[in-house]
């Protein structure tokens, strides 16, 4: 199996952290996903493309600055960065390896072979083409992408000569790979199953004009229903923050304007659908987790979340647990380690600041506005993945 | 009118305008009588279903989904009046259903079986043939729906023989025994489809004459139409092979054992006086039109002893017609069954699989 693993590639081509080579190979690549008329369609590879951009890379190098221009220490690559990637992103993968590449890594990754996305491959087959580009030719040797069912062999293999692991797929992927052993060294950055809340302040959302209204309905849908409400970063649980007739209007009035983006756009076996969701929750009904449920339509359910009860759960496909607050302060006895993202509607800076604070320890690793929910950010789940990515050796 | 009087009444003989009125007096008490003795059903009703508390159609009424049967006991009687429990044979390595009876329910269902197959049987008891083998009757404790089915139709017929072994082998010596007996004359046979087709039709070395004979079998299309085999050629081949006429399919679940829907004139499944369904719009769960699909909702007056009075199946159906044929009632047809929904996580790269 040795020969599976990326080579060691010549002292004099090796890269170093934030190589001009990998930011304008990334570049190339952005052209080329940009360039697909197959790929630019779909919001996910667009996002892709853009994010692989010079200038948006710059910006990271920009703020990682630190990592180079240090008194302290000099930073270098990890070494071998083994990825486990997650099965419900396609493009999840390529985030994971392009901010590897950048710390110079030499990187094995391990796409789930149950995807059978088409577009998947049509990545593959651009990602295939700009490496056999001969100023590309360096990459070859530090990319190597696998695709296999759960194979405990291959995965072990790879783990032996990893520096670092990084470990998307939750809670049950992490138990698989903390059973395989890896050298003392080998560092994990593990991604366990979170859960992701939406916030809407009431009354700002009443004094917004009917473009705004729906403009948000479509942000929100964005982050819901991309990845059927399944990415760990989908709001599962909506709160609400206001006087009661103000939070009951906004329940109202999102949930058919809601409805309308995703009757238009939500592409569900709705059988299935209505199916897993009656179960759901009759099985949440019984449990006394609800009180409540708005659902005119199936693809859009509405949950009203009682006392203490938990805010995540959802069975995914658009059935949302919904609460209301009095004050934003009443949030934080919802917030818990496991929360990771809270996208909002109606903060003022003032309200974030005091979020911040409040939850400080507590939880909540993002807090962004509502359709950012699934914006790559190379800061996710508490890790500055740049940072985590190399090593730092000290020169005095 | 109690339940006992209404199924007294022959099966296909209500039309709309005679039945609604009946079995809504019917249904109102069963919902009471739920909400008052199964607090799951109470819940599902009260958060899903706006706490409805009288009816005034049985579109109005609340369902369950029949999956709450393999995850929740769902009783409305005291653990010491449970007489017997009927658990869903499944598939491997999921969990079964379980359906709690008690005297009274289980004898509810028997007579409303009995209606029914009196109604295509006549009163005498006739010779019979089961197309499985005994050994699926072996646990007493829990009754499998196979073999709640096949004692439920035992009571139909007589010199009960089963057509194969203990290790589901042709029983050659007690199938030439009957046929010795019976070949040629009316008889009853009973089955699983598959099973019926894999070891009645499909085996070589079985020459009876079935042109007398009532086929009764149930248990799904899933796996004759992997083989591409549907009723009509379900039916034709058996007639060619046996000459077998008198062929009914029958749907029916072990969540409301009694209430059958067996296959009527036109070869579409037919509801009695005591049963009904409506065809659910998946999108807002309203009612679907006659021709139009939807997940089938199947509504029983039988069960008192578990609230599965309505229950939504993950069936996918559409009604064909009411009140016109020589049957009154709605009737209907299976399209297949909705797929388990398999929406994927961020958590889920090893699960499966691990």
């Amino acid at each position: 199996m040795e020969e599976l693993l990326p080579l060691q590639s010549h002292a004099a081509e090796a890269l170093q952290p934030f190589d001009e080579r990998v930011i304008a190979f990334l570049d190339r690549l952005s052209h080329a996903v940009l360039k697909d008329p197959s790929l630019n369609r779909i919001a996910e590879f667009a996002s892709l493309g853009f994010w692989l951009r010079k200038a948006n890379i710059s910006k990271y190098v920009n703020e990682n600055n630190h990592l180079i221009q240090n008194k302290n220490f000099v930073t270098a690559p990890a070494g071998i960065v083994f990825h486990v990637c997650p099965s419900n992103v396609d493009t999840m993968f390529m985030y994971s390896l392009a901010i590897s590449l950048l710390m110079g890594n030499r990187n094995l990754l391990r796409v789930s072979g149950r995807q059978g996305s088409p577009h998947l491959d049509t990545l593959f087959d651009v990602i295939n083409t700009v490496m056999r580009n001969e100023e590309n030719k360096l990459f070859s040797e530090c990319i190597s992408i696998f695709t296999y069912e759960h194979d405990h062999d291959i995965s072990s293999f790879f783990s032996l000569h990893a520096n670092v692991r990084v470990i998307w797929g939750g809670d049950s992927t992490i138990e698989v790979f903390k059973k395989i052993p890896v050298s003392p060294r080998t560092k994990d950055i593990v991604f366990a199953d979170r859960v992701s809340y939406a916030l809407f302040m009431s009354k700002e959302y009443a004094l917004l004009s009917e473009e705004g209204k729906n403009g948000l309905a479509h942000s929100f849908y964005n982050d819901s229903y991309s990845f059927n409400q399944k990415g760990c970063s989908c709001p599962q649980t909506i709160f609400t923050v206001g006087s009661k007739a103000d939070n009951e209007a906004f329940e109202k009035n999102f949930y058919e304007r809601l409805k309308n983006v995703v009757v238009k756009k939500y592409d569900a076996d709705i059988m299935s659908l209505a199916s897993l969701k009656l179960n759901r929750l009759a099985d949440d009904a019984t449990a006394g987790k609800i009180s409540q449920v708005m659902d005119s339509d199936n693809r859009v359910v509405f949950a009203r979340l009682n006392d203490g009860a938990d805010a995540s759960g959802t069975c995914g496909g658009g059935l949302f647990y919904i609460r209301s607050l009095e004050n934003l302060a009443d949030l934080l006895s919802w917030i818990h380690p496991k929360v990771q993202t809270v996208s909002y509607f109606g903060l003022k800076q003032d309200d974030i600041h005091e979020l911040v604070k409040l939850s400080s320890g507590k939880g909540i690793d993002r807090l962004v506005p509502i359709g950012k929910a699934l914006d790559f950010h190379y800061l996710w789940d508490g890790y500055n993945l740049f940072d985590e990515l190399c090593i730092k050796r000290s020169v005095i | 009118m109690v339940i006992e009087d209404y199924i007294q009444i022959p099966p296909y003989s209500l039309a709309r305008a005679e039945k609604e009125p009946s079995m809504v007096v019917l249904l109102n008490e069963l919902h009471a009588l739920h909400v008052d003795r199964c607090d799951a059903y109470r819940k599902v009703s009260e958060v899903i279903f706006g706490g409805i508390k009288k009816i005034s159609s049985s579109d109005q009424l609340p369902f369950i989904p029949v999956s709450m049967f393999k995850t929740h006991e769902l009783k409305s009687i005291a653990d010491g009046s449970v007489y017997k429990v009927l658990t869903s044979s499944g598939t491997t390595g999921s969990i079964p259903s379980r359906i709690f009876l008690d005297q009274q329910t289980a004898s509810l269902q028997s007579l409303a079986l009995s209606k029914i197959m009196t109604h295509m049987l006549g009163n005498s008891r006739l010779p019979m043939l089961i197309i499985d083998s005994q050994s699926v009757l072996k646990d007493r404790n829990t009754f499998s729906a196979r073999g709640a089915g096949i004692l439920g139709m035992s009571i139909f017929g007589k010199n009960h023989t089963y057509l194969l072994d203990d290790a589901f082998e042709i029983d050659m010596g007690a199938l030439e025994k009957f046929a010795e007996q019976f070949n040629g004359q009316k008889m009853l046979l009973f089955g699983f489809t598959f099973m019926v087709w894999k070891y009645l039709f499909e085996q070589s070395g079985i020459a009876l004459d079935l042109s007398k004979a009532i086929l009764i079998h149930s248990g799904g299309w899933k796996k004759m139409n992997e083989l591409a085999v549907d009723n009509d050629v379900f039916k034709s081949e058996l007639n060619k092979k046996f000459g077998l006429q008198h062929v009914y399919n029958f749907y029916g679940m072990v969540e409301q054992v009694g209430s059958v829907y067996i296959e009527n004139e036109k070869g579409f499944l037919h509801c009695p006086n005591f049963s009904d369904i409506i065809i659910r719009n998946p999108v807002d769960f309203s009612v679907q039109k006659n021709g139009e699909e939807g997940l089938i909702q199947v509504i029983s007056a039988l069960p008192r002893s578990y609230p599965g009075h309505s229950i939504l199946t993950e069936d996918i159906g559409v009604c064909m017609g009411e009140d016109d044929l020589s049957w009154k009632g709605k009737y209907f047809r299976i399209l297949g069954r909705a797929k388990k929904a398999d929406l994927r996580g961020c958590s889920d790269t090893f699960a499966q699989s691990a």
